[in-house]
C-alpha cells in the first residue's frame, strides 16, 4: 500500500487520481483514540451561521459540528449521512427522505423530520445565501417522525448534490429560535461528531468530542482546534516545526521542498474551481464571438500553469467551466491537444483579421483604425495566483497587439466593481474564478451563462445571451434521466466552445499538507478537507518529537 | 566652495554621497542601462540562479532581476522625491503662515501636527490605500501627509525667529502686507533648513515605500519596487533564495547612503550642531521638539 | 492644562470617529456583497442587508452608532455579531504586550550600548556599535523577521514561530521589533551622551578625579535624560505602529492585524474602533511625554 502511495506522490501526471487513491491508501491500521488536532486555515471567517456565508474555509468548520442530509465522498459520489435513504415520486416533484433515528442535537433537542423541514423552510423564508442553489424548491414537510419530503415546482436532478453542500447542514431549530441568526454567528449547534465550544474571531475555533455521537465509536480525537494563520509561509513553517498537524492553501513553489520532508505528507487534487476572464459583451468589440475566440487562443495556459503555479497549483482545462468529477463532464479537447483553445497566437491573429481587425507593427487596430485598448480588472489575493495571472494576461495580449490596462483592486473593492448591472459595469475584462461546490453542472448552466442570470440577478457578468445556451440549460435543469441530462450538458459545453463567452483559464488544484502521523484525513475536489474522523498514530507522533 | 570643502572633510560622508549620486544616476538613466527588458516574460526561464546572462537570476516569470532592480531604483526615487515635494509644497506655506500669524492658528496647527507626527505612517497609509486604492499616488499621498508636519514645524520655527528680526519688525511697522513679508523676508531664510529636513526624510520615505509595497499597499505589479520584489521573493525563499539578494542590497545601500549624507549635510551646514546633531536629527524624525523649540513655542503661543 | 488635554483627546476621538464613519461608507466595497460571495443574486444580497441592518438610511446608522459609542458600546462586528469592544480590547492588550516588551528590550539595549559607545568614543567598540546601529536602521523588519523565522524556527528549531502560546513565542517577535527600535535609539543615546560628556561640569568632575563610571552614571546620564525620555516616549508610539508588520509575519493576534483584516472584509465597526483606539493610545502617549518633559525640565511649564 505505502510504496504505491509514494509512487503516486512522485508522479505529476496522476494527480487527478490522487484524491481517490490517497483515501484508499490510508493505513488500514486500527484507529487510536485521543489527542487534539490542530489545523491551520488561511482566512478570516465571515460568520459561522451557514445561512449567511459562502466562505470556502467555513465548510471545514461546519462539518465538525453540523451535518448535512447526504454528503459527497472523495470520488464526488453521494453518500447517506443524516438521511438513510431517499425516494423520488414518479412525477419527480417530491423527494422523500428517511432520516437517521435517535439522533440528538448538541443542545439536547431531538433531530427529526420536523427539525430538518424547519431548516429548509426557514432558508426559503429568510432567503439564505444558498437558496438560489435550490431552484424550484417550494417547501419541506415532515410526513412522520423520521420522514421528510421536499416539494419541488419541477423535477430537479441537482437536488441531492446540492443537499451535500456543507452550508445546507441541519442546525438545531431550538437553538436558532432561542438566539437567532446573530447568536449562531459565533456558535455552531448541530448533530456532528464534535461540539463547538469556543470561537475567537480571527484567531481560532475549538471543538470538543461529542460523547453521544450517533455513529458508534467515532470520532477519535478528543478535540479539534482550527487556527487562522493568514501568511502561507508562516503556515508552512509551523507545519514543518510540528506546531500544527495539517494545513491547506499551500504556496505552490514550496511544494517540492515540503515533499522532501519525510514527516510531511503532501496531497494535491484538481479542484472544481476554474479561472476565467469575464468579457463584457456590452463592449462592441467583445460582442463578436470570433474576437472572443481569438482572445482565447492568444493566452498561453501552459505558461500560466508553469510559472504562476509552479506546474503544480493548477491544471490545464479540458472543458469549458466544468472539470473531471462534475456530473455530466466530458473531455472537450480537440484530438491530440492538451487543453481547450490551445495557445496559438497566429490563429488568434487570423481570427482577429477575419473579424475585421488589422495587426500592424505590433499594434492591433479595429475596423475604424483605432488601436485596441481594454481595461482589465483584477483582485489581489481573492484566489491564489489571481493578480499574477493578470500580469501574464497583459503580456499575452500585448503579443497580439492589444493594450490591456491593468487595475489591481483589493478584493472588497473588486467585488463591488464586478457586482453591477449591464449599464453600470465599468470593466472590459475582469479576472475571476468559478467554483462548483456541489459538483453538479446545474449552477453554472443556470447562474453563469444563462440570459436570466445577468448581473445583478445571477453571475452572468459578461451580459452574454445565447438562445441555444439558454434552451440547453432549461432542458437539463429538469431532465431526470442521467444519460439524457449528460447529453444536454455536453451540447451546452460544445456551444460554449463556439460562442466563447469568456476567456477560459486553468483549473485550480487544491493542496493539503499534513504530518505523517495524522491518519485518515481526506481532501475533496470541492475545496473540503475533512479530518473529523481522522486519528493520530501516537507512536509515530512521539518518534517525530511532537508533544502536546 | 566653502561648503564643498567642509563636506569633503568627512570621508565616509563623501564616499556615500558618491554612492547616492550613483544611485540617482541609475534612477535617471534606468531605461537605457537595464541589460534586458525588465518586463519581458519568458515563462520557461523562470527562477534561474545568477548567471552571466542574468547577474541576479530571473524571477518567477523569467524576468531579469537585475533589470528590475535597476528600474525599481527609478520607481522608488520618483516616489520618494514626489512625496518630499508634496510634503514641502503643503507644509512650508502652512508652517510659514501659522508661524507668522501665531495665536489660535498656531495653537491648533501645532496640536494637529502633534497627532499626525505620532500616528504611524503604516496606519495612515492603510486608510489612504483603502480610499484611493493601492497605487503609487496612494503611497505619495500617504508618505507626503505623514511627513508634512515636519516641514510645517521647520518652516514655522524659522518664521518665528525671523519675525523677531529688526528688519521684519520694521517692514511690519511700515505696513507691508503679510504675504509680501513672508515672501521677501522670511522665505530666503527657509531654504537651508528645508533642504536638510528633506535629506533626512529621504531614507525614511524609501524604507516606507518598500514597507508599503511589501504589504501589497504600494506600487502594483508589474512595475518593480524593492519591497514588492522582496514580498515575491519571500514566497520562494527556500527554493530560490538568491532572489532576495538584489532588492535587499539596493534598498540597504540607498537607505544607508541617504542616512549618512543627511548626517554629513546637516553637520556641514550647521557646524554648531556638531555632537548634538544626531540627537536632534533623531528627535526631529520622531516629531519631538527640542528644548529651544519648546521655549520659542511658549513665546509664540501666548 | 491636563484637563484641557483630556478634553482635546475626547473631542479628537469623536471627530475621528465621524470622519471614519463617513470615509468608510464612501469607499467602494459593500459588506453584504462580500458576505454573499461572487455569484450571489440581487435578492440574496438584499436579504443580508435587511438581516444585518445595512439597509437603514446612513444618518440613522450614524446616529445609532455615535449614541451607542457615548455609552461605551462600539456596536457588533458586521459578520460575527460579537460586541466590538470585547474583540478590540483583547487585541489592544496583545499588541501592548508585544510593544511594551519590545520597548523594554530596545531601551535596555540602547542605553547600555549607547552609553558604552559614548564613554569609549572613537574606540573600536564605538565603531562597531555605530556601524551596527546604522545597519539595523537600514534593515526593514519584514526582512529580519522572515530571516529569524527560518533560521531560529525552521532550521535550528529553537523557537516556535507563530501565535502567543508560551513565553518562547514572544522571543522572536519581541527581538525583531525591539532590535529595530534599539538601532534607532542607540544612535541617539550615543549622541546625547557624547554631548553630555563634553559639558563643563563633567570636565570639572573629571578634573576632581571622580571615577569615569561614576561620571557616566551620575553626571552625564541624568543630563542626557531629557531628550532620551522624549525619544523613548515617541518611539513607543512607533513601536506600536511597527507591530502591524510584525503581527502579520508572526501571526500575532494583535490590533494591527485585526485592523488590516477588517479593512479587507469591510467590517466597518471593527475598523472604526481599532483606529479609534490606536489614535487614543497615540494621543495619550504624546500627552504623557509632554508631562514627563515638564517634570524633568523646570524651564517649561504648562
Amino acid at each position: 500500500m505505502l510504496p504505491r502511495l509514494k509512487n503516486l506522490l512522485g508522479s505529476l501526471a496522476v494527480t487527478a487520481l490522487l484524491a481517490s487513491s490517497a483515501a484508499v491508501a490510508q493505513d488500514a491500521a486500527k484507529p487510536q483514540y485521543g489527542g487534539q488536532l490542530i489545523y491551520a486555515q488561511s482566512g478570516e471567517k465571515f460568520t459561522l451561521f451557514m445561512g449567511r456565508s459562502t466562505d470556502q474555509s467555513g465548510q471545514d468548520v461546519w462539518l465538525h459540528a453540523c451535518e448535512t442530509l447526504v454528503e459527497l465522498d472523495p470520488k464526488n459520489e453521494i453518500k447517506p449521512l443524516l438521511a438513510k435513504s431517499w425516494k423520488t415520486s414518479p412525477d419527480g416533484k417530491t423527494v422523500t427522505f428517511k432520516l437517521q433515528e435517535g439522533v440528538k442535537f448538541h443542545d439536547g433537542s431531538p433531530f427529526n423530520a420536523e427539525a430538518a423541514a424547519f431548516v429548509f423552510n426557514e432558508a426559503k423564508a429568510k432567503k439564505f445565501i444558498y437558496l438560489p442553489l435550490l431552484e424550484g424548491f417550494e417547501k419541506a414537510t415532515a410526513d412522520s417522525e423520521y420522514e421528510m419530503s421536499f416539494h419541488l415546482a419541477a423535477p430537479f436532478p441537482a437536488l441531492l448534490p446540492t443537499l451535500g453542500y456543507r452550508p445546507l447542514c441541519i442546525f438545531s431549530p431550538t437553538a436558532y429560535k432561542a438566539v437567532g441568526e446573530a447568536g449562531l454567528a459565533t456558535k455552531v449547534v448541530g448533530t456532528g461528531p464534535f461540539v463547538h465550544t469556543q470561537f475567537v474571531k480571527g484567531e481560532y475555533t475549538i471543538f470538543e468530542k461529542n460523547k453521544d455521537y450517533w455513529q458508534a465509536g467515532k470520532p477519535y480525537f478528543d478535540s479539534v482546534k482550527i487556527v487562522i494563520v493568514p501568511d502561507a509561509a508562516t503556515r508552512t513553517a509551523m507545519l514543518e516545526r510540528g506546531e500544527i498537524d495539517r494545513t491547506v492553501q499551500l504556496g505552490d513553489l514550496e511544494l517540492a521542498r515540503l515533499e522532501r520532508n519525510k514527516s510531511v505528507l503532501v496531497r494535491t487534487v484538481p479542484s472544481t474551481r476554474q479561472f476565467y476572464v469575464v468579457l463584457n459583451h456590452k463592449v462592441p468589440m467583445l460582442a463578436n464571438p470570433t474576437v472572443r475566440r481569438a482572445l482565447n487562443y492568444a493566452i498561453d495556459k501552459a505558461g500560466i500553469v508553469q510559472s504562476v503555479f509552479a506546474g503544480r497549483g493548477a491544471s490545464l482545462m479540458t472543458a469549458p467551466t466544468l472539470m473531471e468529477g462534475v456530473v455530466g463532464y466530458t473531455d472537450m479537447r480537440a484530438a491530440g491537444e492538451e487543453t481547450i483553445f490551445p495557445y496559438d497566437p497566429d490563429k488568434a491573429l487570423a481570427l482577429m483579421k477575419e473579424a475585421g481587425y488589422a495587426f500592424n507593427g505590433g499594434v492591433l487596430k479595429d475596423p475604424q483604425g483605432q488601436p485596441v485598448k481594454l481595461k482589465l480588472f483584477t483582485p489581489r489575493g481573492a484566489t491564489k495566483g489571481d493578480y499574477q495571472i493578470a500580469q501574464l494576461l497583459q503580456t499575452f495580449l500585448k503579443q497580439v497587439g492589444i493594450t490591456a490596462e491593468l487595475t489591481v483592486m483589493e478584493s472588497a473593492a473588486f467585488s463591488s466593481a464586478t457586482n453591477l448591472g449591464p449599464d453600470d459595469a465599468k470593466y472590459d475584462m475582469a479576472l475571476l474564478s468559478w467554483g462548483i461546490p456541489t459538483a453538479d453542472p446545474d449552477q453554472p448552466m443556470m447562474y453563469f451563462t444563462h440570459t436570466n442570470a445577468w448581473k445583478p440577478y445571477g453571475a452572468n457578468r459578461m451580459f452574454f445571451s445565447d438562445a441555444e445556451i439558454d434552451r440547453l440549460a432549461n432542458a437539463a435543469h429538469i431532465e431526470t434521466d442521467p444519460a439524457k441530462r449528460n447529453a444536454l450538458v455536453k451540447q451546452w459545453m460544445a456551444r460554449l466552445l463556439v460562442t466563447a463567452p469568456v476567456i477560459y483559464l486553468p483549473t485550480l488544484n487544491l493542496g493539503l499538507a499534513g504530518r505523517t502521523y495524522l491518519k485518515g484525513d481526506e481532501i475533496l475536489a470541492v475545496d473540503n478537507y475533512p479530518a473529523h474522523f481522522a486519528w493520530f498514530d501516537k507512536a509515530e507522533m512521539e518518534r517525530q518529537g511532537v508533544k502536546r | 566652495m566653502e561648503f564643498l570643502r567642509s563636506f569633503s572633510r568627512d570621508r565616509v560622508g563623501l564616499f556615500f554621497a558618491f554612492v547616492l549620486l550613483a544611485l540617482f544616476a541609475v534612477a535617471l538613466t534606468a531605461q537605457w542601462i537595464t541589460p534586458s527588458d525588465p518586463f519581458r516574460i519568458s515563462l520557461r526561464q523562470g527562477m534561474r540562479p545568477p548567471s552571466w546572462a542574468n547577474w541576479l537570476g530571473t524571477d518567477q516569470f523569467g524576468r531579469d532581476v537585475l533589470s528590475r532592480v535597476i528600474l525599481a531604483t527609478q520607481v522608488t526615487t520618483k516616489i520618494a522625491l514626489a512625496s518630499i515635494l508634496f510634503a514641502v509644497a503643503l507644509g512650508v506655506p502652512l508652517g510659514m503662515f501659522v508661524g507668522y500669524r501665531g495665536g489660535m492658528w498656531d495653537a491648533v496647527a501645532m496640536r494637529i501636527t502633534d497627532i499626525m507626527l505620532i500616528f504611524p505612517i503604516i496606519l495612515l497609509a492603510i486608510v489612504i490605500v483603502v480610499v484611493a486604492g493601492p497605487s503609487e499616488q496612494g503611497v505619495i499621498i500617504a508618505l507626503g501627509l505623514s511627513q508634512m508636519p515636519q516641514f510645517i514645524r521647520v518652516a514655522r520655527g524659522v518664521t518665528l525667529s525671523a519675525k523677531e528680526e529688526l528688519y521684519v519688525e520694521a517692514a511690519i511697522a511700515a505696513g507691508a502686507s503679510w504675504p509680501g513679508i513672508l515672501w521677501r523676508h522670511i522665505w530666503p531664510n527657509i531654504s537651508t533648513p528645508i533642504i536638510v529636513q528633506a535629506t533626512l526624510t529621504l531614507p525614511v520615505f524609501v524604507l516606507n515605500t518598500a514597507a508599503l509595497s511589501y504589504l501589497g499597499l504600494g506600487v502594483q505589479p508589474p512595475t518593480p519596487e524593492w519591497g514588492q520584489m522582496l514580498n515575491e521573493a519571500k514566497e520562494v525563499l527556500t527554493s530560490a533564495p538568491y532572489l532576495i539578494i538584489g532588492p535587499s542590497i539596493a534598498l540597504f545601500l540607498f537607505v544607508l547612503s541617504a542616512n549618512l549624507v543627511g548626517d554629513t549635510l546637516q553637520e556641514t551646514l550647521n557646524p554648531k550642531l556638531k555632537g548634538r546633531r544626531q540627537a536632534m536629527m533623531g528627535l526631529r524624525r520622531f516629531g519631538a521638539k527640542t528644548p529651544a523649540e519648546r521655549a520659542s513655542e511658549q513665546k509664540g503661543t501666548p | 492644562m491636563i484637563i484641557g488635554r483630556m478634553g482635546f483627546i475626547i473631542l479628537a476621538g469623536f471627530l475621528l470617529l465621524s470622519f471614519l464613519f463617513a470615509l468608510f461608507h464612501m469607499i467602494p466595497g459593500d459588506p453584504a456583497v462580500l458576505l454573499a460571495g461572487d455569484n450571489a443574486s440581487k435578492d440574496v444580497i438584499e436579504s443580508i442587508r435587511g438581516a444585518y441592518g445595512f439597509d437603514r438610511p446612513l444618518y440613522v446608522q450614524y446616529g445609532t452608532y455615535m449614541s451607542h459609542v457615548v455609552l461605551g458600546d462600539f456596536g457588533v462586528s458586521n459578520y460575527s455579531r460579537q460586541p466590538v469592544l470585547g474583540i478590540v480590547l483583547s487585541r489592544v492588550l496583545n499588541t501592548a504586550q508585544l510593544a511594551t516588551l519590545a520597548m523594554i528590550f530596545a531601551v535596555v539595549v540602547s542605553l547600555t550600548l549607547g552609553s558604552l559607545s559614548a564613554t569609549f568614543w572613537g574606540s573600536s567598540l564605538d565603531k562597531t556599535v555605530t556601524v551596527g546601529s546604522l545597519v539595523g536602521i537600514c534593515l526593514p523588519v519584514f526582512v529580519t523577521g522572515i530571516a529569524g523565522i527560518y533560521f531560529f524556527g525552521v532550521y535550528l528549531e529553537w523557537l516556535p514561530i507563530a501565535g502567543m502560546a508560551s513565553w518562547a513565542n514572544y522571543v522572536l517577535p519581541v527581538i525583531t521589533l525591539g532590535t529595530y527600535q534599539a538601532a534607532i535609539f542607540t544612535r541617539m543615546v550615543r549622541s546625547c551622551m557624547i554631548d553630555a560628556l563634553g559639558k563643563e561640569f563633567v570636565i570639572t568632575a573629571r578634573a576632581k578625579g571622580v571615577a569615569e563610571w561614576r561620571i557616566v552614571l551620575t553626571h552625564a546620564l541624568p543630563n542626557a535624560f531629557l531628550p532620551i525620555i522624549t525619544l523613548f516616549g515617541l518611539g513607543f508610539g512607533h513601536t506600536l505602529g511597527g507591530s502591524v508588520v510584525i503581527e502579520s509575519i508572526f501571526n500575532w493576534p494583535g490590533l494591527g492585524r485585526l485592523m488590516v483584516e477588517s479593512v479587507l472584509t469591510r467590517d466597518l465597526p471593527i475598523i472604526q474602533a481599532s483606529i479609534f483606539f490606536f489614535a487614543i493610545i497615540f494621543i495619550t502617549l504624546n500627552m504623557l511625554v509632554d508631562i514627563l518633559y515638564t517634570w524633568f525640565d523646570p524651564r517649561i511649564s504648562y
